[in-house]
């Protein structure tokens, strides 16, 4: 006799373990800079780390800042640290970039919105990060088919949507799962 | 304090030549020369492959014929062929998109690209 899964199989719904933000709906956030890419598979994930390790650290590094329970602010200056020296691990060829594993960029940029959603950045922060490096450390040469975003005119405007894509679906409980 | 939190995070240019090829005319006075450029750092992932043209032994700066925008290394790839001293092809995979291309360039060196 063959047994049934007791639910049929969703994408990220085998995160509830990662995910703190039991309620996901509410944190929907408002800005969509790309409305179809909402329902677009997310990127290329090549050899990189899944998704989920993402969430993981950017959970962890929330967790530090906002202990509630630390009076002298140890563990949130401890989590500001944690947190800076793991966007330092974004930089080309560091533990976070995922294409050093063989990803593509688009899934690179993905996991940046993964990584910040779960740390508690607003997007607009996220973006305007992205976009503060991409004005002194990019050098990107846009083009037709790959041009600057409007509002963030230092990086493409696909990077924002795919960093956008991952916010969101760190926050609809949607991340792509490694078959 | 983003401006300082990026700051602090970079240092320097954050790209990298991940993969570079040359191919000399015929006749040994061109040089095409191809570059996979690599960008990192945190939301700013992208892969540019560029080609350019260079007088050989002269000093002469490159000149960009052709950019491209990479979905992936595995075809950021492109396949230079001098056809003859005049005539430089370069193929492609179809993934990646043309950002800038020049069909004529430097006299008289017709470049296609496909």
């Amino acid at each position: 006799m063959v047994s049934m899964p007791k639910k049929p199989f969703a994408w990220g719904d085998d995160l509830d373990d990662v995910q703190i933000n039991r309620n996901p709906a509410m944190d929907v956030p408002a800005t969509v800079t790309d409305a179809t890419g909402q329902v677009q598979p997310a990127p290329d994930l090549g050899a990189g780390p899944d998704p989920a390790y993402y969430a993981k650290l950017g959970e962890t590094a929330r967790q530090l800042m906002s202990n509630t329970d630390d009076a002298e602010g140890f563990s949130a200056a401890g989590g500001l640290l944690y947190d800076a020296a793991h966007l330092a691990q974004f930089k080309r060829g560091h533990t976070l970039d995922a294409q050093s594993y063989g990803a593509s960029p688009d899934y690179g940029n993905y996991v940046f919105g993964v990584y910040n959603a779960a740390r508690g950045a607003g997007l607009p922060n996220a973006l305007d990060l992205a976009n503060t490096y991409g004005k002194y450390f990019s050098k990107y040469k846009f083009t037709d088919d790959n041009p600057a975003d409007q509002t963030y005119s230092s990086i493409p405007a696909r990077n924002v949507q795919n960093i956008t894509r991952g916010y969101n679906d760190y926050h609809k409980g949607t991340l792509r799962r490694v078959p | 304090m983003l401006t300082g939190l990026a700051l602090l995070l970079g240092g320097c240019k954050d790209s990298e030549i991940v993969k570079k090829e040359e191919i000399k005319s015929p006749d040994g006075h061109w040089t095409a020369r191809m570059e996979i450029e690599q960008f990192g750092g945190p939301g700013t992932a992208g892969l540019q492959t560029h080609v350019y043209l260079v007088r050989t032994n002269t000093g002469d700066e490159p000149v960009e014929i052709l950019l491209l925008d990479d979905r992936s290394l595995n075809t950021a790839e492109v396949q230079m062929q001098w056809q003859d001293n005049r005539h430089l092809d370069v193929g492609r995979f179809p993934e990646s998109d043309i950002g800038f291309q020049v069909a004529k360039c430097c006299g008289d060196i017709e470049i296609s690209v496909h």
